[in-house]
Parts: structure tokens; sequence; C-alpha cells
């Protein structure tokens, strides 16, 4: 393979591996360090011909910088960071972006085990589904019917899934599995606008629209057994996998600090070289303000996914008419996409040091021993879920050694979309997709024909061949692949 | 005056089954519901997935009461709500307006569609 030229021709990908291509670091153009593109030839292709590696060229300019910046299999052109992109930045130097993180804070991924098997489930999907559909809404702007009180608002975005579960909304043993313990310390209500909590006020415990969904799965293979035994999964089971993220809550937050970002550049003069690429120094007053914002939107969002999981479990125990000891439906773990945080990693020839690790469409996957990973799994690594697109397979991982090295201790998050919403809504109808669903064996509800037709499976890139990239680069390892029996969607 | 008496028949009937289990220990829920009639379980129901755990706490009360003959009759889905929002608690039930048309009943939909 030739190098190939990014869309814009300012940037050259140069192969460096069967998986690897990097793009040098080049100062005429202002890159403080290197890109580097974990994908094959298929999907490295497709991501030169839209924005996604000319704005990963982008980030690699923003003050303070380290190392490089990644870009994932999965990755995409997103609002001035690329979507399955990675980037370090400086504690004390550095900045901290609202585009690197996104709209959606925490949209992230948690997975559901059961007791159930596929002969059980299978006679009653469509009972399943329709009953789940009416108990968790979804939708733009669908509205929860537990309303929170400015007073518990100001708890939940401090205590986050602790909150929730202390309200009655799920168990103890969830806190355990969620990446940070589903509570990010730091948060600060008070530097979150009035209409952010207005929004998210009326949003808790709702999936949203977009590519959120909630899938009922059976576990299609295994590829590591003991993996699997640590996190009670076994082939033919049906588990149960949450897409969704901190709603409208999140969303303010992002606006409203986007707007602040970019005042702070107007005012400080300071270079970027994309608008979208909107930051502040970190260790500024507007950085710190973020910060806790974004924090508080973190812990919304896990909420969130802690009480659609509670009527997620309560919503099987009725259909299936068992108890909650029957079904044993246990949190397996909950994965953050949107995210950023300080932790330390290795920076060449430095040593380790605190950096703000922006993981924008991205998944942490930490390997063994890490301290950041629950008791459960820490002989074995962080799992770290893959979902698909609707009717395609999803995935469970294992954090690796080799992500520490390669990608600031990171994998890719999803499929990554490879057609516009706009032409898929061109291209496909309701019936054709709702068809070629039921001929996999897939029952879908949806609350839209848009959200139905704009998620098509032909509108995502293959998601076993970003898996295949991972694994192989020993980023993060298979586990196990799911495949979808019943979808709910917004 | 025919559902007055049903009403009377359904306290007796609970009477003589709490007699009959005199001292077993019945959960509050169960209890409660013995005592619900007119979709008093669905708003029960809707309670306890909205508000888990002040729900466990009205219900106690609310069999407490029961329990110490302060409250004698069946309790209604409607009599039940108010008492949730009472204390604040803003159960959502899905509700359907039906319109009584010459003495059939048709949904809100209809109506309109009627009208027009």
């Amino acid at each position: 393979m030739k190098n190939l030229i990014t869309r814009t021709g300012n940037h050259e990908i140069a192969k460096e591996g069967e998986f690897k291509y990097v793009i040098k670091k080049n100062e005429s153009k202002g890159m403080i360090v290197p890109v580097t593109i974990y994908a094959d030839e298929n999907l490295v292709s497709k991501m030169a011909l839209d924005r996604t590696i000319d704005q990963a060229a982008n980030v690699a300019t923003l003050r303070g910088v380290m190392k490089h910046v990644v870009v994932l299999p999965d990755g995409h052109e997103g609002y001035g960071f690329p979507v399955g992109g990675v980037a370090g930045m400086d504690l004390e130097e550095g900045v901290i972006s609202p585009g690197g993180v996104g709209y959606d804070i925490n949209c992230g991924v948690r997975l559901i085990r059961t007791n159930l098997r596929e002969k059980e489930i299978r006679p009653k999907i469509r009972d399943l589904v329709n009953q789940l559909f009416h108990a968790i809404p979804s939708g733009v702007g669908s509205s929860s019917p537990r309303k929170v009180t400015g007073s518990e608002m100001d708890e939940l975005l401090v205590e986050g899934v602790r909150w929730t579960v202390n309200n009655g909304y799920g168990w103890d043993s969830d806190i355990d599995v969620c990446e940070e313990n589903g509570c990010m310390k730091g948060a600060d209500p008070v530097h979150v606008s009035e209409l952010a909590r207005k929004r998210g006020s009326l949003q808790l415990g709702t999936l949203g629209s977009g590519n959120h969904f909630l899938e009922v799965q059976k576990v299609d293979k295994i590829f590591d057994e003991e993996a699997a035994r640590a996190m009670e999964i076994e082939e033919d089971q049906i588990t149960v996998l949450i897409h969704c993220g901190s709603r409208g809550f999140g969303h303010q937050v992002c606006s409203d600090y986007l707007k602040i970002s970019e005042k702070k550049i107007r005012d400080s003069g300071m270079k970027i070289v994309d608008r979208e690429l909107a930051c502040v120094p970190n260790n500024s007053d507007e950085g710190e303000s973020y910060r806790k914002a974004m924090y508080s939107a973190l812990n919304f969002a896990w909420s969130n996914r802690q009480m659609i999981t509670h009527w997620t479990r309560n919503t099987f125990e009725k259909v299936m008419g068992m108890t909650e000891d029957e079904v044993d439906m246990k949190l397996v773990y909950d994965v953050s996409h949107n995210i950023a945080k300080v932790e330390r990693h290795a920076v060449d020839g430095e040593g380790t040091r605190d950096l703000v690790i922006h993981r924008k469409g991205a998944t942490r996957a930490f390997p063994a021993g890490d301290s950041h990973i629950p008791d459960k799994y820490r002989k074995i690594g962080q799992p770290v879920f893959i979902p698909g697109s609707m009717g395609t397979a999803s995935w469970i991982l294992l954090g690796n050694t080799k992500s520490l090295e390669l990608s600031f201790g990171s994998t890719a998050h999803g499929a990554g979309r490879t057609m516009s919403r706009s032409a898929a809504r061109r291209n496909y109808t309701t019936d054709s997709v709702r068809k070629n669903l039921e001929l996999k064996g897939v029952y879908i509800k949806a609350l839209s024909r848009e959200g139905m037709v704009e998620e098509t499976p032909e509108a995502y890139k293959d998601v076993d061949s970003v898996v295949e990239v991972s694994h192989s680069l020993g980023i993060a390892t298979k586990v196990a692949r799911l495949v979808p029996i019943g979808v709910i969607k917004g | 005056m025919k559902q007055l008496k049903e009403k009377a028949a359904m306290i007796e009937k609970i009477k003589q089954d709490e007699t009959k289990t005199n001292m077993a220990k019945i959960d509050d829920r169960e209890i409660l519901l013995k005592y619900l009639y007119d979709r008093g379980d669905e708003v029960l129901q809707l309670a306890e997935l909205q508000y888990p755990v002040q729900t466990r706490v009205i219900v106690k009360r609310i069999v407490d009461l029961i329990k110490s003959r302060e409250i004698d009759s069946l309790i209604s889905g409607g009599e039940l709500l108010a008492i949730f929002r009472s204390v604040g608690l803003r159960i959502r039930v899905d509700t359907n307006i039906r319109i009584d048309d010459h003495g059939k009943f048709i949904s809100f939909g209809e109506k309109l569609k009627e009208g027009i």
C-alpha cells in the first residue's frame, strides 16, 4: 500500500506495521507530537476519506499535548476532535477541551448478565422488548417518570451511582463494577448552569435517541474461558447491553463550556487551528470550572444507566415470572466512552507523569493488576465492551498490557459510522431495515422511523474488524462475542 | 349499595384471613395489597418502580394504620395516589381519557375525529 494523503492533502499517512499508521510530527504545520492510527488497510482508507485524520493532526497542535495523538480503529470525524481519538495533555501546561470529550459526556455502555438461556427468552422476546420499551423512556427529549428535585440533583451530581443505589434503584454490588465506582470525585454542581439542571431533572433513567439503545443479546462464542468465568458469562446465555449517556444535561454542559472556551480563546489571543478545538488552559479558572461541571455530568450519566438497569431488571422479572434471585441480573461492568480525567502514564524518555487524558469515543482498557480495576477483575484485566450497530455483534474484550504502551490505556468504543445519517435515510426504508433484522432473528421496537433507518447496520463499519485490530495489537483482547435478539431504540 | 356490600364482604374476608394467620409474619406489602382496589395495585407497583425507598416507608406507615384500625376501609388507586402526592411524590400513571358519548365510552382521539 502506498502512503495515503489525508482529505485536505495536508498530511501524509505512513504505514509502520500491519495495524499501525503514523503521521510524523510536522512543526511547519504546528504539530507538537505525531499521530498514531491503529487500523487495518480498509479502516484507515475510510478514515482518509473524511476529516478524521486531519482532525487528529489538528489535536496534535494543542498546547501541552504529549507523546502522540491516537486514532483507534473505529475512528471517524467528530466535533473538533475525531471520535475514536485519545489525547493526553500535560496537567500543568496543557489544555482541557469540551470538544475533546464531546457533547454526550460519559456516553458509555454497561453489560448485565442473566441466568437465562435463549430457549427461555425466544418465545417471550416480543413481549419482553415491548415491555422494556414501555418501562424505559426513549427518544429525543423523552422524560422520566422520576422527576429529580433540586436538592436531589445536587446529591446525585456529587455522589453518582451511590445516590441512585441508596434511593433503591439497584444493588450495592453495582457500585463496585463501574469505572470510578460510578462516582467521579471532584464534581461540583455549582459550576453547572440552571438550564442544564432543568434539562437533567426530567431525564434521569431515559435512553435518548441517536445511536443509543438497549439490546437483549445471547452469548454467541467464548474466546477467553478464564475471563468469561470471572465475568460469569457462558455460551448461549442471555445478556443485556445498555448504551446511553448524560442526555440533555451533558449536552448543555458541553454547549455552555464551548461558549466559555471560545470567549477565552478570543480574549487571550491563543491560536488554534480549528475553531471547534476550543479549549482552555487546564489550570485556569475556566478549566477548573469545566472539569467540575463535566465530572457532574459523568456522575449524571452513570446514574442514568443505573436507573435504566433497575427498570430493566424489574421488567425481566415481571415478563419471565421469576424472582430477582432467579434471574440474577448482575452488572458485569460499566465503561465510559466520552471522558477526560487525570491519569498517570509513561511518556517517552520521561518516566510517568500526570496527564489529562481525553477519550472521545474511546474506552479505557487497563491491564491486569491496575489499582483502578475492581478486585473482582484485577487478576484478569478490565472488561471492555464494544457495541456493534443494531443487528450486528457486540464484543466483550479485556484490557491488556499493550494498551498502556500504545494508546494511553485505551481501545475502540464501537463500530464507527461509515455513512451519514442523511445518506442512510436516502438509501434505506423502515420496512427494509425491519425485515433485514427480522431475517437475522432480531425483534426491534423503535420510537421513530428515522431512529431505525439512520442506525441501519449498513451505516456502520464492520465491528468484527475493529475488534480484530485491537486484539491483534494486544490493546484489548477477545473474551466473548454477543449477538442481538431484541433491541429498543429512541 | 351493591359496591358497599362488596367492600364490606371483602373487609370481613380480610379480617378472617388475618385471624387465620394470626401470629404468622406477613409482609407489609402483602397486607396492603389486600386493602387495595380499583387500580390500587397498579399505583403501588408504579410507586415502587419510581420511588422504591420512599414507597417502602409509606407502605409500612399505611400498614401500621391498618393494623391499629385507623384505616378500616379499602383504598382505591386514586386514594393511594393522593397519599403519595400529599407527601410530594408525583407518581406518573398511564392514563386514558375516555368520554361518555351517548352511553358509550370512546377515546379522546375518537371524539376529536368525530368533531372533524
